[in-house]
């Protein structure tokens, strides 16, 4: 294998991203923030928590992950696209399963725990395993044990990369339009995750598998 | 103060204060917003970004200001909102007693306009939530004796936004 993820997060970890003079972080065709994990971790479980009450978990749950979706296809794609890729993981790609492994390992600089690939067939599959998902770590502070998985920004990140990959191609370096994200999220069989072990859950780590809608 | 966050590089973990960080673009932080203003109506939406943004930088905040002196207090925390990105905040007209914070810059602002245009309302919940976190952690005062509205917001063509606090 020839990604050396280690070497992506240290590259990536010790950009030194913080805000300029004007107070923002632009970088990779983004505005960045470095935030606050209690923050999103309490408007998103307390949005889950009242549509539950109200019989619409799935709603719920379907818009989070949703967000997820937004945030794979604008960051995981736009950082794909930057010159900081190509400068640090470009090299390494010899297969295109490798631009999984390579965002992985950006993934794992950003603070979000520990994203581990598992299982991957190519343009079928995708296990991504989390160890330390700030997601799950907010609930099992904050909450009994759940029911249900809860690392819904998770969930639609692993669905980004194989729709990104697959479905899409971000090796051609599309433009990341609002028809794309449609083409590559609402149409057709695209991937579709589910979080089948969550520390929020009781499991030991999460567990996040992107199969296609129709595999299910 | 140290504003310097700490990474754990066997974890993967960011931490500041005792409290976790985490990246994120302002696509996804827009997206949120709006998914929670949409899901439980904006009023409510508004109200419960403010309380966690509140709590969560409070509790950050009352980390870091710990053995710092009181009247250095409110300048660390806007130094810190400009280093994690979130826009260059003007507290000239704040004191601990309460007062404005103009938001030269606003993230929430910024992003919102060059996602969706110019919004119906302000857009700032974060920032005003983390103002009033602020102000509570500088003076130890409880967080529900601090009010504070976003009276005016770039995203909605104003020059910048103005977030206005009170201490009850």
């Amino acid at each position: 294998m020839s990604v050396d993820e280690l070497k992506i997060v240290q590259a990536v970890s010790g950009l030194g991203i913080a805000g300029n003079d004007e107070g923002l972080i632009p970088a990779f065709g983004l505005y960045l923030t470095k935030h606050l994990a209690d923050y999103y971790n309490r408007i998103s479980f307390a949005t889950a928590r009242r549509l539950e009450k109200q019989g619409l978990a799935e709603d719920g749950r379907t818009l989070l992950i949703e967000a997820g979706h937004v945030c794979a296809f604008n960051t995981f794609g736009g950082i794909m696209m930057s010159a900081e890729w190509d400068a640090v993981v470009q090299p390494m790609i010899q297969t295109r399963e490798d631009w999984i492994r390579g965002m992985v390992g950006v993934v794992n600089a950003f603070g979000w725990g520990r994203w581990s690939v598992g299982q991957l067939e190519p343009n079928e599959r995708l296990t991504i395993s989390i160890d330390d998902s700030y997601e799950a770590r907010g609930w099992i502070r904050d909450y009994p044990q759940s029911d249900v998985p809860r690392c819904y920004l998770a969930s639609g990140g692993v669905a980004g990369l194989m729709n990104l990959l697959y479905i899409g191609d971000i090796t051609s370096r599309p433009a990341l339009t609002e028809e794309y994200y449609t083409k590559l999220f609402r149409e057709g069989d695209h991937f579709v995750a589910r979080e089948e072990r969550c520390v929020a859950r009781g499991d030991q780590r999460c567990e996040i598998t992107a199969r296609r809608k129709s595999a299910w | 103060m140290s504003a310097q966050p700490e990474f754990d590089a066997n974890r993967n973990l960011l931490t500041l204060g005792g409290s976790q960080l985490v990246f994120h673009c302002h696509h996804y932080n827009l997206h949120l917003q709006r998914t929670v203003d949409e899901a439980l109506g904006a009023d409510a939406g508004r109200a419960l970004q403010r309380s966690a943004a509140g709590e969560s930088a409070r509790r950050m905040l009352s980390t870091l200001f710990a053995g710092q002196p009181r009247e250095e207090r409110l300048a660390s925390a806007s130094t810190l909102f400009s280093q994690l990105g979130f826009g260059l905040s003007d507290i000239t007209s704040l004191s601990e007693s309460g007062g404005r914070v103009v938001l030269v810059t606003s993230h929430y602002a910024v992003g919102w306009r060059s996602k969706w245009g110019e919004p119906p309302r302000a857009v700032c919940h974060f920032a005003t939530g983390y103002w009033a976190g602020a102000l509570s952690a500088a003076t130890g005062l409880e967080p529900e004796r601090i009010v504070a509205d976003e009276v005016q917001c770039a995203a909605a063509g104003a020059e910048s936004c103005i977030i206005e606090l009170e201490v009850r």
